[in-house]
């Protein structure tokens, strides 16, 4: 009777211990407003709300990204030792288009090296992964890396923060807002948050965000790309009217 | 207020943009030029990639040369003979110049030629304007202090030197397809403009480009044309030259924005009509020497550019 009386004790206590460090230890889950971006008319970029609950750490780390891919681009040099130009092609492989990586603080004190590159957060992660392709005799590849990021920040689609995610400790909550730059492209974008505790990622949520067109920018794009002998007659008789209109509203603003 | 550019994916200020237009649009009416030396350049300052810029460019001007033209025909500037010698000349120029550019593009230093073309044509038209008006505005005022003995004196040397040139132009004035050009008052071999304006579309094509400002000093100093008709002239070929363009690039390469050409246009057209009217206000030295200097500007600009370490060492492909 007794063993019974302290089994049902004992498991009472593991329950209740259960119970509660579930409870505490809740899976990290993350939400982003809007999930959705319309490219209007009047697109200039949108505010982007990342926020998240059952965070049991102090750091956590906000990855967003486009899908790896390759950039096209030029390099520039000295030709005969006085012009500064365009001297041939550079391709950037395994790269995204958008990268975007915020973080409570600096993820260098926050991961070793090695994580970061496993998990590819952050940008000597994506430094290591790149590949280039290029007609340069003897590149130095460190430094036209750098220069692509330098590129790449100065066209607003990479950003590396720290000290830019709030926590809150209290609700085991965290959350950021971001200015969701207009120069990014329409497609699907991972969104991802990292826990981070004693060098270590204990937990990882994600998502995705979506940016398209619509309206007038979707139906003009489609016509530019699969009508494209109509969208350039439309376009040389809009400017032909416009331009013979006013032409008319000065005769009759008038005289000379 | 933004606007979205759905073929340049990017967005922009509208007021910035339809200002970018009035300028421009203003110096197309006052110089008979379409801007595209000026306004390609200042549309990849503010974003635009530079392929849907120099498009777009083109697109824009169809709307600004359309109303400058339309505003000179009214004032009986425009010499429609010559203007479609030119055209003609300017088409078969342009096709030529794009397969120059093709050849040298899979062999490599376009880029080096475009730029050095550029430099080179802009300096030397932008310096022999600057001085030719600078000496055409002395001329003017030292003929204005003169007594009447000395007018005379000065008027009969420059019949002389007249004669003299009259006689040197003998060869091209010996060629065939002699056309007397009513509206210019001058008579040239058809052959002359028809040249003329296979070796503007060549470098214009090159340079990528409508051609307008060289265009407009072949046409005051090689086939001496009065400058109010070379400006509305110079307005209606390149109006024709830039639907051509318009059409190949939406056609084969999807770089026009429509809604930057709108924009654009709304401030350029209005900018021609302003420009037109400015234009009769000034003397066509003054005009001149206003447009040497903005090509001397532009020419220094781009020496610049080429000698300055560039911040960023990585580009996007396309344009110059």
């Amino acid at each position: 009777m007794i063993k019974i009386h302290i089994l049902l004790k004992t498991a009472l206590v593991y329950v209740f211990f259960l119970l509660f460090f579930l409870g505490e230890a809740s899976a990290l889950t993350m939400k982003v407003t809007p999930g959705k971006i319309p490219i209007t008319l009047g697109y200039h970029g949108t505010k982007l709300k990342v926020e998240g609950t059952g965070l049991n750490t102090s750091d956590v780390i906000i990855q967003i990204s486009s899908k790896l891919g390759e950039q096209h681009l030029k390099y520039k040099g000295k030709a005969g030792g006085i012009f500064w130009m365009k001297l041939g092609n550079i391709v950037f492989e395994d790269v995204p288009r958008v990268y975007l990586v915020y973080s409570t603080r600096d993820i260098h004190k926050m991961l070793p090296p090695e994580v970061c590159k496993g998990l590819s957060i952050g940008y000597d992660a994506l430094s290591k992964k790149a590949k280039i392709r290029t007609s340069m005799k003897d590149f130095d590849r460190e430094k036209w890396i750098a220069e692509f990021i330098k590129f790449m920040e100065e066209d607003e689609l990479y950003d590396e923060e720290d000290g830019v995610v709030h926590v809150d400790k209290k609700h085991h909550a965290f959350s950021i807002n971001i200015n969701w730059p207009f120069e990014a492209p329409p497609g699907d974008y991972d969104v991802e948050a990292f826990a981070v505790e004693n060098g270590q990622v204990v937990e990882k949520a994600q998502t995705k965000i979506r940016v398209e067109r619509v309206g007038l920018i979707k139906h003009l794009t489609h016509m530019a790309f699969e009508k494209p002998a109509l969208y350039g007659v439309i376009a040389i008789i809009v400017a032909i009217v416009a331009g013979f209109g006013v032409g008319m509203v000065f005769k009759g603003g008038g005289g000379h | 207020m933004y606007i979205y550019l759905p073929i340049a994916l990017t967005s922009v200020n509208l007021l910035l943009v339809v200002g970018l237009g009035l300028l421009v649009g203003l110096l197309s009416g006052l110089f008979g030029v379409g801007g595209g030396f000026l306004m390609t350049p200042l549309l990849m300052m503010i974003g635009i990639p530079p392929t849907v810029a120099a498009a777009t460019d083109a697109n824009q001007i169809v709307a600004a040369s359309a109303s400058g033209t339309l505003a000179h025909w009214r004032l009986g500037n425009v010499d429609f003979k010559m203007g479609l010698l030119l055209l003609a000349g300017g088409f078969a120029g342009g096709a030529l110049g794009v397969h120059v550019i093709k050849v040298l593009r899979a062999t490599g230093g376009a880029d080096f030629l475009i730029k050095m073309t550029y430099v080179i044509m802009l300096g030397i038209v932008g310096t022999f304007m600057f001085f030719e008006s600078l000496h055409a505005m002395k001329k003017q005022k030292a003929v204005q202090l003169m007594s009447e003995e000395e007018r005379l004196e000065a008027e009969r040397k420059e019949r002389q030197k007249a004669r003299a040139k009259a006689k040197k132009k003998s060869m091209v004035s010996s060629l065939p397809f002699q056309i007397h050009f009513e509206k210019s008052g001058v008579t040239h071999s058809a052959i002359l403009p028809i040249g003329l304006g296979i070796f503007v579309g060549v470098l214009a094509a090159i340079m990528g480009v409508g051609g307008g400002f060289l265009m407009v000093p072949v046409m005051i100093y090689l086939l001496r044309m009065p400058m109010h008709v070379v400006v509305g002239t110079s307005l209606f070929q390149i109006m024709f030259t830039c639907v051509e363009v318009t059409f190949l690039q939406s056609y084969q390469n999807h770089t026009v924005d429509i809604i930057l050409a709108i924009l654009l246009l709304l401030g350029s057209t209005i900018g021609a009509q302003l420009g037109t009217k400015l234009g009769k206000k000034l003397h066509g030295e003054q005009l001149k020497i206003l447009l040497a200097m903005i090509v001397i500007g532009v020419t220094i600009k781009m020496i610049l550019g080429l000698v300055l370490e560039p911040s960023l060492l990585l580009a996007h492909g396309g344009g110059h």
